[in-house]
């Protein structure tokens, strides 16, 4: 069974007596431990697409159907419950709270858990370690590089096991180096068996995924495996 | 998301922006003192004019004319029943009828000036009879009081309060003295002794007059009495001693045309009266303690679209509409419930160290805890809405803010 199956999904946008179709027909399937870049021209739909798949946003029409359960039209507080369990999200802007320290930030996810997690402390400090912070776990995230940021994210994407990493751009606000490092611990969380689908428009960041899905004006227009 | 955690949320946000949560208190602050020392004042009159009633003596009874308490409008009569008087004839048949022992003692009241040389004091002149002392409670410091010749001749003997002697005579006795009432000549053959304020005035800034001089050098007419104070010997025959009175009089005027209260009814009445009087106080305070709320809806709608993107972030990781709500609650109810706090102790100090120099003031614990449960509702209430804005917010607009 497949991780994700996306069936003829439509995402209408009305802003200001314009009618935008963000999404005008998407149907793919993404397999459990697949590594996945979206990539596309800014307006594609590429970051709606993203939304959609990680149950921030809810498509007008067709059907999503996340490890085998419709999750097109959940309550918001259902879809609250899909992101904290199975979605691990990474955004361009780090989106690290300020007035928390790195540990804090990574700790977060515990605090809407609808399932207890044992020593949540030390599973935290944990990845804090596995992405290269331990030294950095009380620091506030303006203390921090850009690339540091970034990676104190990842660790608090994977605070809850989820079952796929979703990464908007997360190389987007960083220099060569920061980029670097944020891909390769994407890569090798890929080997260790996590599902990664990330968003970018840079064509060699793309170029590190096993499969590049390529969307213009809403629709795929390509769908590339290794 | 546990409450523990949500409380830490709220402090942490709250101590991040600490001017803006302290001006924000403010309003909370002040509403709350001005509910807790406004009702302060209301009480502490309250207790002091009951103290008076209970001091006037006990066992009196209160005779005015007109239908309702003229005392409480401390006018002759009411305007409804402007032809009602008491006579010096009602009251005799009173003194002949009642079968219970009983000391009557008619006064009326006017605003006088007093002088000696070339000292003017303004004080109130009462024109009684030889029992205004006793049924008062009067007691003569020097010299003697009014008489009962000094009433049946008219003579121009006065008695003076404890204030008009150390005005006019800060260095003389002023027995036998004359004095200037009015621009008319007496003289002063009785001072009393100092019994500060009482519900019918201060005694202290009084003159005594025989009540017959009135109508001859005042164009009063003495048979008119605005008040007449009837004390009952055995407090306990009071009850029966008003149904008597009751019932001569109506028998006398043919209608119900007077009052008579007894120091039971004249406590509930003036009880009541300031309780309402302490109420309206109350709700004053509590106006500003709505607008307090207000303050505090206002900075809390700052504070969620401030924190937009905080709320995406938070809703990405999986919170929930109600853990939003909550978290909002909490911090809005902290504000009001930290500021209702400070609120309380800043005006039990001001009420007990500052405002009772002035006033009589008395600070209840209904009071308190009225004023703080009120200001922690309002928290909630004006948090409500601001919290109920964020709960709401999409996840994917909240996170696209900037």
């Amino acid at each position: 069974m497949e991780l994700i199956q996306l069936t003829d999904l439509r995402k209408i946008y009305t802003i200001g007596g314009v009618t935008i179709e963000a999404l005008a027909g998407v149907s793919l399937d993404i397999g459990a431990q697949e590594f996945v870049a979206i990539m596309g021209p800014s307006g594609s739909g590429k970051s709606t697409l993203m939304h959609i798949l990680g149950c921030l946003d809810s498509p007008t029409s067709g059907r999503y159907m996340f490890k085998g359960r419709d999750v097109s039209s959940l309550r918001s507080d259902e879809l609250a419950a899909v992101r904290n369990q199975d979605m691990g999200f990474v955004f361009q802007a780090y989106n690290l709270l300020s007035q928390m320290s790195a540990l804090e930030n990574v700790m977060l996810p515990l605090s809407y858990a609808t399932k207890p997690v044992r020593d949540g402390r030390r599973k935290a400090e944990g990845l804090l370690e596995h992405v290269g912070l331990k030294d950095r776990m009380k620091n506030r995230p303006v203390e921090m590089s850009g690339g540091e940021q970034q990676r104190v994210a990842i660790a608090r994407s994977l605070m809850m096991d989820p079952s796929i990493i979703l990464a908007d751009e997360p190389t987007g606000n960083l220099n060569s180096k920061g980029a670097r490092e944020v891909i390769d611990i994407l890569k090798a969380l890929h080997k260790e068996g996590k599902t990664i689908i990330y968003v970018t428009h840079d064509d060699n960041i793309g170029a590190q995924a096993e499969r590049v899905i390529r969307i213009r004006d809403g629709l795929v227009v390509a769908d590339e495996g290794d | 998301m546990d409450l523990r955690d949500s409380y830490k949320n709220a402090t942490r946000s709250i101590a991040g922006a600490r001017m803006r949560s302290f001006l924000t208190m403010l309003g909370i602050i002040i509403g709350i003192a001005a509910v807790i020392l406004l009702m302060a004042v209301g009480e502490g009159s309250k207790r002091d004019i009951l103290g008076q009633i209970q001091g006037s003596g006990s066992g009196n009874l209160y005779l005015t004319p007109g239908a309702q308490s003229s005392i409480l409008s401390g006018r002759n009569s009411t305007t409804r029943d402007i032809g009602a008087k008491i006579t010096m004839d009602d009251l005799k048949a009173i003194e002949a009828r009642v079968t219970y022992p009983i000391v009557v003692s008619p006064a009326n009241t006017i605003g006088i000036t007093v002088k000696r040389g070339s000292t003017t004091m303004v004080g109130s002149g009462i024109f009684g009879t030889e029992t205004y002392f006793e049924v008062n409670n009067l007691t003569i410091e020097s010299g003697r009081p009014i008489v009962a010749s000094d009433v049946s001749n008219r003579t121009r003997n006065v008695v003076i309060g404890a204030n008009v002697r150390t005005t006019l005579f800060p260095d003389v006795s002023p027995i036998g003295q004359l004095i200037r009432i009015n621009g008319m000549s007496f003289k002063v053959v009785g001072v009393t002794a100092s019994k500060g304020q009482s519900l019918f005035g201060n005694s202290d800034n009084a003159v005594i007059l025989p009540l017959t001089v009135g109508e001859k050098s005042f164009g009063m007419q003495h048979d008119r009495i605005s008040l007449t104070t009837i004390k009952s010997v055995n407090p306990n025959d009071s009850g029966a001693i008003v149904n008597q009175i009751a019932s001569i009089l109506e028998r006398k005027h043919g209608k119900v045309d007077f009052s008579i209260l007894d120091q039971k009814a004249l406590t509930s009445l003036f009880s009541s009266t300031l309780s309402i009087f302490t109420a309206l106080l109350a709700a004053l305070g509590g106006l500003s303690l709505v607008v307090g709320g207000i303050g505090i809806m206002n900075i809390m709608l700052v504070s969620v679209s401030e924190r937009t993107r905080e709320i995406g972030i938070r809703k990405a990781l999986g919170a929930r509409e109600r853990d939003i709500l909550a978290q909002f609650l909490i911090e809005s109810s902290l504000l009001s419930g930290i500021g209702g706090i400070i609120g309380v102790v800043f005006s039990v100090l001001v009420a007990n160290l500052v405002i009772q120099r002035f006033l009589p003031t008395y600070v209840t614990t209904s009071s308190v805890l009225l004023a703080v449960g009120f200001s922690i509702a309002v928290g909630i209430f004006f948090g409500v809405y601001p919290a109920r804005k964020a709960a709401r917010l999409r996840p994917v607009e909240a996170l696209r803010y900037e």
